[in-house]
Order: C-alpha cells, then sequence, then structure tokens
C-alpha cells in the first residue's frame, strides 16, 4: 500500500526571529469552512453550541473555545479549527490543506502589518478577524494576545513569508536607527 | 562663512563632503544649503532655459535653484534639493544642468541669445521644415533639457509603502501645528504630528521670537518632548504630506535614511504613507516671496526670510555685507538680526515711502531696488530711490521679501480655489476646501506668532467638535503679535530681464509677451511659459505671475485667479510610489506543490497568471525544447504522462438548489448529472460571449465540484457570486473555492489505468470506472477524488490529494509512471497534445466568441434558461458570415506556422480589408509530422479542405494551408473512452 508523505505548507519553517519579531508557521490544525444552508443560520449556531460550546461569531469577529476556534470569514462563511466538523445544517468544506497559516508575533507586529495591509490593523482587538491583502494577497487576518494571525491560500506561502520577512527587517533597521 | 554658532548646529561634530569634487567641511545639523553658504559657495547650478549660474535663493523645500546629484556608487539621485538634504560626512554633490563645468557651461549662449528664446518659441521655431523635427530639433533639445541624469544603472535601494490611520493629522509644526496638536493630543484622540523637516518647529527654529518668555525653538522643543511622549501621537519628522485625497486620505512621504552614512540594507529611503484620518489640521505655514526686478536672479540673491533663517538656525552667511530689499514690516526683521549678528547693513531699501522703520544702517524708503551686478555673484546693487537718483551700493547678497504667500497648496488638491486677500495681498484657504481639513496659521494668512497659536487650538478644536470628541481649554503663551504690515509691490519696472520663475525662466517680459498673443487666461499663461511648472509648482512664482499678468491685462488678481495647485507638493521619487514591486515584488509568486521537484528537474518555468508551471522536462541528450516536447508527447500518446493540473480553479458547490444553479450558469443541462458522474461545460458572460469552460463532478447529491481554467479561475469565482448574491438569491446554495485544497494531477496515455490502479487502493476496470467517471478513492490513509477526463484524447484521469501530500503524490506519479515508459510533461506537451484534439484554452475563448463560433451550439439547452442564453442567440451572435473555428495545415509539410497569423483568400493581397480570420494556436504535431494551427476563419465550417493564405506580418512568413476540422487526431473519441 502506497504511504503518502504530509507536507505542510511551510514545511516545518522553524521560527523566524527578526529584533523583537517572531513569525512562525501554525500547522496540525483541521480547517473547515461551516456555509449554513438557506434559513439555518441559528440552527447552525444551536449546533455549534451543542457539538463544541461554540456559536456562529458576528461579523468580523471569532470565537474559541478549548481546542476549537471558529471565525467569520466573509458573508455568510465561517472558517473552523479544530476537531473534525460533520452534520450539521450547513455546507461543510475541507481546507486544512488550503491555507498557510502564521503568526506574527511581537510589539512591533503593527509596524509590519501597516506596511502590508491596507486596514487599521491598529483598532482590532483580541479575536478581530478581517479579510483584506496582504501586499497583493488575499488574507485572512486575526488579532491574536501576541500579534497577528495571518493566512494566505497554500500557494503563496513562499511570497507570504519574504514580505513579511521583509519588513520584519526594515522595522528592526529601524528600530536601530531611532535607538530603540 | 560661519559667523557664529548656529543653534541648531553640532559643533563638535564636523563633516566633510564634496561639491563638483571639491572638498568642504560643516557640521551636523547642517543642510547641504548652510554647508555650502558656509563655505562661501555662491553658484550651485544653472537654470534651466538660459542656464544662468544660479544661487541659492530659499531655505526649504521650495528651493527652486538648488537641485543637485548625489552619487553613491553605482547610483545618482538627481534633483536631490539643498536646502532639506541634510549633511552627511562624505557625500559626494555635484552640480547638474550645465554643458562643460558649473562655470564655464556652453549653453549659457543660450542666455545671449535669449531674445529669441521667449515665451512660446519652441511652438514658433521648430515648425520647418518638417523632417528636421525628428532628426535635429528634438535631438538637440532633448540634449538640452531635463534636470539632473540617472546612472541607468538598476536602483538597488529599498523603499517602503504603508497606512496609517489616526483621528487628527496634523501637517506641520510651526507654533500653529504645535498648539493644534497639542490640543488635539490633550483630547485622546490618536494624532499623527508631521513635519517636512528634520526637526520640528517650523519657522521657530529660523526666528529670534520668545514664546513663553523663552526662545521659541526652545519653547517648540519642549512640547515636542511633551508630545513625543504620549502615546497617543505619532510624531513623524522628515515627512512631508504630498497630497490631500478623497475620504480623508493623504499621501505622504518620509525620508528614513537620506541622513544616514553607513545604511543597513533593509533600511528603506523613503516610505510613502498612505494616511487616512478623520480629521486633520493643515498648518504648513507660509512661504515669502520675491518681488521681480532687473537680475533679481544672480547668485547671492535670497528671500529675506532664508537669510536670516541661516543666520539663526546655522550661523551662515553668505557674506559680510548686505542689502535688504522689502514691501513690509518683515523684511526689516532679517535686517535687524543680521544687524546684531554683526552683518553689515549696507542698504536697507523699503518701497513704501510712508513707513516708520528706523535702524542703525542706511535705510531708503519709497525707494526700489532696480538692478543687480555680479554673474556669478551679487557685487552691486543698484538702488532709484523716490525722488529718482540712483545709488550703487557694493555688497555681496541681497535679501528681497515681497511679502508671504500662504502655503495653501493642499488645500487646492481636491480643485478649490483659494480667495484673494487685499489686506494681506495674498490668497487664503476658504473654508470647505478639503473635507474634514482645518487651516491653521500662517497658512490661512494669520501670520503673527501668537495669532498661529490661538489658530491652531481653534483649528483644532473644530475637528475635535466635528468628531464629537471633548476637550480642555488649552491657554496660549505670550508671543509676538505684530500685525501685518504690507503695501504690495510685485515687479519693478526695467528695460531688462526680471525672473518670476527662477527654475524655468520665465521673466516679467514673458508674462507680457503671453498676455500680448492673446494667452490672457492665467491657465494659458501658465502653459505659454511654463510658468510655475516643474519643480517650482507655483511655489515662488505663482502670485507675482498672476499679479503681473493681471497688470498686463489690466484686471484685478481676483478676476485673474490662480492656476490650480496638485498633488505631489514635493516631488516624490517613483521608487518610493512603486516600493516593494522592484523584481519579483511585482506580483506575488503561486507555487504548487509539485514546483520544486520541477526545478530540480531543471524544467524551465512559466508564469501562468500568478502561477509557475513546467514549459517542459529537459533530458541531457535533447538539444532543443522540442525535443523534450515531442519526447513528452509520446508519453502520453504511447504510455502515460503526468501533469500537475493543480492550477486549474476548483469550486465546491453545495445546496439544495446546486443543480439549478449549474444549469443556470452553464449553458447545457447539469440537473440530470448523477452522483459519480462528471460532465464537460461552457459558461457564457450576460453578453452571449463565452466566459470560462470546465467540468462539473458530482461528488454525491446536492454537492459538486466544478474546475475552471488556470486563467479565469479568480473570474468564474467572482461570476458565480455575483450571481448567486444578486440573480438568484433564492437559491439555497453555496459556493467555496477549493483549488488549495487539492493537490491534483493528470495521468494520461493508454497506460493510465495500469498506473492508477498501483496507486489506489481498489482496482478500477473498463467497467466499474467509465468515460466521465468520478469516486473517491484511498490512498492508504488518504482520500483522493479520481476522475476520468481526459485533455488529451486519451484514456486519462485526474487524482486530486489533500495538498499535503501533494509533493509526495506527484513523486509517485513520476516514478510509477517511468516505470511504465513514460513521464512527465509540461504546458508545452499539454499544449501539443490539446491542440491536435482541437480542444480550446483562453487562446482561443479570448471574450469575443461564441458558442456558435466554436461549433458548440448545439450544447446550448432550448430546454432552460441560462446566463447568456438570449444575447448568445442574437442574429449577430449565430451568422453564418462570423469566424469559426477550424484546422489547419500546411500544404508543404515543411512549413512553419505562427500564432496570430491572418487567413487570405490564396489570390488575396494581404492587406486587412482583405482578412478572413487569424490563428490562435499552433503546434507542431509529432503525431501528424506537420505544424498543425486553430484559428477563426470566416464562415469557416463551410469552407473544408479549401486552401487560404496564412500571413504573419511580424515575422514575414507566408503559408499555404488547407482548412480542415478542428480536432485533428481520433476524431470519434475512441481513445478516450478506451
Amino acid at each position: 500500500m502506497l504511504k503518502l508523505i504530509s507536507k505542510s505548507p511551510l514545511n516545518g519553517m522553524k521560527p523566524i526571529k527578526v529584533g523583537s519579531l517572531v513569525l512562525s508557521e501554525i500547522t496540525s490544525v483541521n480547517m473547515f469552512t461551516i456555509q449554513p444552508f438557506k434559513n439555518k443560520t441559528k440552527t447552525v449556531s444551536k449546533e455549534l453550541k451543542k457539538l463544541f460550546h461554540l456559536e456562529l461569531p458576528g461579523d468580523g469577529k471569532s470565537l474559541v473555545a478549548k481546542d476549537n476556534t471558529i471565525m467569520w470569514i466573509g458573508m455568510g462563511q465561517y472558517l473552523f479549527l479544530g476537531n473534525k466538523v460533520e452534520s450539521i445544517s450547513a455546507a461543510i468544506t475541507d481546507q486544512s490543506d488550503a491555507w498557510t497559516v502564521v503568526e506574527l508575533a511581537g510589539i512591533d507586529s503593527s509596524d509590519v502589518m501597516d506596511r502590508l495591509c491596507p486596514v487599521d490593523v491598529r483598532s482590532m482587538e483580541v479575536g478581530d478577524v478581517i479579510r483584506s491583502l496582504l501586499g497583493h494577497m488575499a488574507t485572512i487576518v486575526r488579532k491574536t494576545d501576541l500579534g497577528y494571525e495571518l493566512m494566505v491560500f497554500r500557494s503563496f506561502s513562499k511570497t507570504l513569508v519574504h514580505e513579511v520577512v521583509g519588513c520584519m527587517k526594515s522595522i528592526a533597521a529601524q528600530n536601530k536607527l531611532r535607538g530603540l | 562663512m560661519r559667523v557664529k554658532e548656529g543653534r541648531l548646529i553640532n559643533s563638535s561634530a564636523p563633516l566633510k563632503f564634496t561639491f563638483d569634487d571639491k572638498e568642504f567641511s560643516g557640521y551636523e545639523g547642517d543642510t547641504l544649503a548652510s554647508a555650502l553658504i558656509a563655505n562661501d559657495v555662491k553658484v550651485i547650478g544653472r537654470s534651466f532655459k538660459y542656464h544662468r549660474p544660479r544661487g541659492l535663493m530659499t531655505d526649504g523645500s521650495q528651493e527652486p535653484n538648488g537641485l543637485v546629484e548625489i552619487r553613491d556608487g553605482n547610483q545618482t539621485t538627481p534633483n536631490v534639493r539643498l536646502t532639506t538634504q541634510e549633511l552627511v560626512s562624505d557625500l559626494k554633490v555635484y552640480s547638474q544642468n550645465y554643458w562643460g563645468t558649473l562655470k564655464w557651461d556652453f549653453l549659457e549662449l543660450n542666455d545671449l541669445i535669449s531674445p529669441f528664446l521667449s515665451a512660446g518659441f519652441y511652438y514658433k521655431t521648430f515648425m520647418w521644415p518638417k523632417k528636421f523635427w525628428e532628426g535635429l530639433y528634438e535631438p538637440s533639445i532633448r540634449r538640452a533639457a531635463g534636470l539632473g541624469r540617472l546612472s541607468m544603472a538598476n536602483n538597488s535601494d529599498y523603499y517602503e509603502k504603508a497606512y496609517a490611520f489616526c483621528d487628527v493629522l496634523v501637517i506641520g509644526s510651526g507654533p500653529a501645528g504645535i498648539m493644534a496638536a497639542l490640543t488635539a493630543a490633550n483630547a485622546g484622540v490618536q494624532v499623527i504630528f508631521c513635519e517636512e523637516d528634520s526637526i520640528f518647529g517650523g519657522r521657530l527654529n529660523s526666528e529670534n521670537y520668545d514664546v513663553d518668555g523663552k526662545p521659541g525653538h526652545i519653547w517648540a522643543k519642549e512640547k515636542i518632548d511633551q508630545l513625543s511622549q504620549m502615546e497617543n501621537v505619532r510624531c513623524m519628522s522628515r515627512t512631508t504630506v504630498t497630497g490631500a485625497y478623497d475620504g480623508g486620505t493623504y499621501g505622504a512621504v518620509e525620508r528614513i535614511s537620506h541622513h544616514v552614512k553607513v545604511k543597513d540594507d533593509a533600511l528603506p529611503v523613503e516610505i510613502f504613507w498612505r494616511i487616512v484620518a478623520k480629521g486633520a489640521v493643515y498648518a504648513a505655514g507660509s512661504m515669502e516671496r520675491s518681488i521681480a526686478f532687473q537680475n533679481n536672479d544672480r547668485p547671492g540673491v535670497f528671500t529675506a526670510s532664508a537669510m536670516r533663517g541661516y543666520l539663526n538656525r546655522y550661523g551662515v552667511s553668505l557674506g559680510e555685507k548686505a542689502v535688504i530689499f522689502g514691501n513690509n514690516n518683515d523684511a526689516f526683521r532679517t535686517a535687524k538680526d543680521l544687524h546684531s549678528s554683526g552683518i553689515e547693513i549696507a542698504a536697507y531699501v523699503d518701497s513704501r515711502s510712508d513707513t516708520t522703520i528706523q535702524g542703525d544702517f542706511p535705510i531708503f524708503k519709497g525707494a526700489m531696488v532696480t538692478n543687480v551686478r555680479g554673474r556669478m555673484g551679487v557685487k552691486e546693487v543698484e538702488v532709484t530711490e523716490a525722488n529718482g537718483s540712483i545709488v550703487k551700493v557694493e555688497t555681496g547678497m541681497l535679501g528681497v521679501s515681497g511679502g508671504w504667500n500662504p502655503t495653501v497648496h493642499l488645500t487646492c488638491h481636491m480643485n478649490g480655489k483659494p480667495e484673494w486677500n487685499d489686506q494681506l495681498a495674498a490668497f487664503i484657504p476658504v473654508p470647505g476646501m478639503i473635507p474634514g481639513l482645518e487651516v491653521a496659521g500662517a497658512a490661512t494668512g494669520v501670520f503673527s506668532t501668537k495669532g498661529c497659536m490661538k489658530s491652531g487650538v481653534f483649528r483644532a478644536k473644530e475637528i475635535l467638535k466635528n468628531l464629537g470628541v471633548s476637550y480642555k481649554t488649552t491657554s496660549v503663551p505670550e508671543a509676538e503679535s505684530d500685525p501685518t504690515v504690507i503695501v504690495p509691490l510685485w515687479s519693478v519696472p526695467c528695460k531688462g530681464r526680471s525672473w518670476i520663475d527662477f527654475q524655468n525662466d520665465v521673466t516679467v517680459k514673458d508674462i507680457k509677451q503671453s498676455a500680448e498673443e492673446n494667452f490672457k487666461s492665467v491657465e494659458h499663461m501658465k502653459r505659454y511659459t511654463t510658468q510655475g511648472m516643474a519643480p517650482d509648482q507655483g511655489k515662488n512664482s505663482n502670485v507675482v505671475a498672476l499679479a503681473v499678468l493681471a497688470d498686463v491685462t489690466g484686471r484685478a488678481i481676483p478676476e485673474t485667479g490662480t492656476t490650480t495647485f496638485r498633488p505631489p507638493y514635493t516631488p516624490v521619487s517613483i521608487a518610493a510610489m512603486g516600493a516593494f514591486a522592484q523584481g519579483a515584488g511585482f506580483a506575488p509568486q503561486r507555487f504548487t506543490t509539485s514546483h520544486q521537484l520541477s526545478v530540480d528537474l531543471e524544467a524551465p518555468m512559466i508564469e501562468a497568471g500568478l502561477w509557475y508551471r513546467p514549459s517542459y522536462f529537459p533530458k541531457k541528450e535533447e538539444s532543443s525544447w522540442r525535443e523534450s516536447c515531442d519526447r513528452e508527447v509520446g508519453y502520453v500518446r504511447d504510455s502515460v504522462g503526468i501533469v500537475d493540473v493543480s492550477t486549474l480553479g476548483k469550486i465546491d458547490i453545495q445546496g439544495q438548489d446546486a443543480s439549478a444553479f449549474l444549469d443556470f450558469v452553464y449553458i447545457n443541462n447539469f440537473s440530470k448529472l448523477a452522483p459519480g458522474k462528471v460532465r464537460y461545460g461552457l459558461m457564457l458572460r450576460e453578453d452571449g460571449h463565452v466566459m470560462d469552460d470546465g467540468t462539473a463532478a458530482c461528488i454525491k447529491e446536492n454537492h459538486y465540484v466544478i474546475t475552471t481554467t488556470t486563467a479565469s479561475a479568480g473570474e468564474v469565482m467572482t461570476h458565480l457570486e455575483f450571481v448567486q448574491q444578486c440573480l438568484v438569491p433564492h437559491f439555497d446554495v453555496t459556493l467555496m473555492s477549493v483549488t488549495e485544497q487539492w493537490a491534483q494531477f493528470a495521468v494520461a496515455g493508454p497506460k493510465s489505468r495500469e498506473l492508477i490502479n498501483q496507486i489506489i487502493d481498489e482496482e478500477i476496470n473498463s467497467d466499474n470506472f467509465t468515460y466521465m467517471a468520478y469516486k473517491e478513492v484511498s490512498i492508504g490513509e488518504v482520500k483522493a477524488r479520481l476522475f476520468r477526463i481526459s485533455f488529451s484524447g486519451e484514456h486519462a484521469y485526474e487524482i486530486a490529494v489533500p495538498s499535503r501530500f501533494g509533493e509526495s503524490m506527484f513523486k509517485h506519479l513520476k516514478s510509477s509512471a517511468e516505470n511504465l515508459g513514460g513521464g512527465l510533461y509540461g504546458m508545452e506537451a499539454l499544449n501539443v497534445l490539446r491542440i491536435e484534439k482541437g480542444f480550446i484554452t483562453h487562446a482561443e475563448i479570448d471574450g469575443r466568441i461564441t458558442a456558435f463560433d466554436l461549433g458548440m451550439q448545439k450544447m446550448m439547452s432550448s430546454k432552460k434558461d441560462f446566463i447568456g442564453k438570449t444575447a448568445a442567440l442574437r442574429p449577430g451572435l449565430i451568422d453564418q458570415d462570423r469566424d469559426q473555428l477550424v484546422g489547419l495545415i500546411p500544404v508543404t509539410a515543411e512549413d512553419k506556422l505562427f500564432a496570430g497569423s491572418y487567413f487570405f483568400d490564396i489570390d488575396a493581397s494581404a492587406v486587412r480589408v482583405a482578412q478572413q480570420g487569424y490563428s490562435t494556436s499552433v503546434a507542431y504535431s509529432p503525431e501528424l509530422n506537420t505544424m498543425i494551427a486553430l484559428g477563426f476563419l470566416r464562415n469557416g465550417k463551410t469552407r473544408m479542405g479549401e486552401k487560404i493564405k496564412v500571413v504573419d506580418h511580424l515575422r514575414n512568413t507566408e503559408t499555404i494551408c488547407k482548412v480542415c476540422d478542428p480536432v485533428f487526431l481520433d476524431k470519434e473519441g475512441v481513445r478516450a473512452r478506451a
């Protein structure tokens, strides 16, 4: 029997540290999109509550309960990370391999985001989600305790790292220049 | 010379630099301008048209003359303003715009023939003989024109773009800006405070006023220190706000490392900011204007405020003796400051006869400067007294003040026009020119220090009020509050030339000539004379020019109006605006899971949208791509070939109305597609033309996955979302892109089933998995999707695995295929295979093609409605005379064919009006041993067997071809169904 080898989008990239900033790949997560069928939004919320103690979050928000996270990612679209989801009143699509997920952490992470994302990320509260651009790439941004979780399509992995790390280096160099 | 220790100079940090290869020195805190003045350099460049020697005129970013090149290794930055470039040790500075040397400029001949080079001479002079334009005139003008040169080396510097957001943006940090920033900051809102200079404080750094009982610049520093400590304030020095745009958006350039000697590679040179502000206070101050008089452009003629600015801030002066000429009380401040620093005031010339000023130096009231002598620097100034007598005064420099122009530029960026104020003799902004922007201080015509501070507080409060934010009362400190006393004086009558636009060499005479030739509108005058264009952008010349125009046309200034100030306020380097777009930064790159293996196999990668796909996989013994391509085609036709097709769009469609939705977006029927089956489909736009093609597989009831072409994946997704949200919002259907979830590979060729059976756990055969079937299969613990579809015409499959297994899958498929005598194939072979079968890509469906043109009109279901149906059936889109898809084979097998060639009747001449269609795709068919083509031929379906002429006008080829069916091989499709 053929044994296929699994490889994460960034191939287990070790965290990249530049100055106070760290960029790390987040892997090993089941990821499903949940799109409630017509007039089933409340039902899906109830079903999720029963199954995972989570409900559908409001627009631009995410919720966490135990190992599961659910985030709004667009009109009638939610992304569920954690356990496997099935048999609820929604279209469920496996996206576990579709996205590259990284966390950009550090006190200067907003400075990096200023350079890549055209949205006022500094006004985001922890758990807030936006869909925007990262450079020219469509992205999902979620505010975390330490910085930002960034998601782009898997095929963009190399550009994602290149662009984010480029800005991390620039911020470190600018901080050095300012004696910070 | 350095007269005294400048208040903002670090005299313990001397710095060396070169100007035109000659070594000079200055101090930390100097600008290049102040350092050159300290070294008594008078001539720093040449003017644009007449190549007159030019010296510095101002001490700010409005400087018209002080433009230089800075060279660093193989990089040259042209048009750097001496007045804004901070001194850095070992800076290599070069003057520009001459032919010869700065001292001996061959093009200064232009000055001698200036009577022939007046306004409009281009339009009159280079009209004949006509053929001289390209051969002589244009090259000569190009050689003479332009300021500064580029090195032509690739720009290796790093630039950035960034976004910022705030409640209140404060632009300018003079007394008005500081008070506005303090008021806003104390209210607790998010403040961005921008200052163009390297230090905050605006004119306070250049003046001798006291504020709150201490020197103005000390007060400013204290307040800035206070603001920088506040968490809600971002102080950005070296940042010029260059434009005001819709929605409270402002463009700004931050100079990061122009002042840094040893640069980290990661350090940007500049950052182009887009700042979005809920409100803004514009406190950009004002700019002193000159007066037009004979030879007022001589090196050593400054604006009066610049002269005292250089003295107070940097401690430098271009001589020990000065003449000051003005029409207002502010000019007298220069005389006082210079005099108290030991500079001799050889004459103070005031055009007002009734002025009450007094000083310990010669004062000429009601007098005017009527000429300046000294080609390479002022030597003597001619003063004409009120009684007409002429006094000649020896001096090395002349300070001129014609009054102050509020810096209205940014307020005009959304097409607003400022209003003329007679009392101030200046244009001032009117409220509401930029929504959400309040103008404070000198920029709105309030010229006293105290007045500016009050204005700053008031305007910030207005913004806070609009934002609904409560604020505390901010007390305004004691400061100078002299009234503005001015009697307008624009130009001094003279026989010679008196300059208005110093950079573009526009004189009073040019303005008069423009009016005489009926270019009387201010906008016409500007374009006819080039006044206010290029580096000046109206900063120094606008008001004087239009005042002169008003005078010669007998109109008032308000009636004459101003030209339009447009962004950017100061030049923005293209590198900053295009930051992140150098090299590969131009566009993001999308890589498949097999990318690295393909690169390791030395496959040349070609771009397909943002994706990279292998062109072919070369073998050592092969000498051309064609050999590789032919071999790879052979794999598919004879054994088995593997290609990564993950780049095709994949969209998951679910819901009770999913099949109805597919029926609505495809021209053919899908509602009867059974689970486990796949169907080819064609999608039209509303206008009846083909949008895309692909397959739809029914995974299970109410659940489909459709494919799109690589090129149109995004477009189709957008289209489907539009249809779902706007056209059929009542449908219960969901859409989700799964392009990236699955790594998908085509396994094509007679041995494809054999290979698939080596990979998957269960066995497939001709009975349990027929042509156009779909099923989920297992590869160990991995669930994969298997489709029996073909884009090569051969017995073929596509197998999709979750992307994490993509690379591993590709390796297995490669080695299994090689064991069966096959191997990998790339885009070239894929293209040959599909052309041989007459399968279309976006080379054919380019947006102008209908289903009818493709011969697919029978696929259009008559039993249902679908997008584009009505339009597709319009007579014009099903006209027999339309260009229709055909195949072409050269009559002589060795002849070449090129895509994009045009078709002509055999006897017709190959001209536009005779064209009968065009070729879209060509390939060399190893199977047929000749080149073949697909193309669209007028009324093509009825012309099978006919010979036509295929002409490529670019490559100069002409090939006689026979028209044939677009399917060259296996017309019945036997192989695919095997």
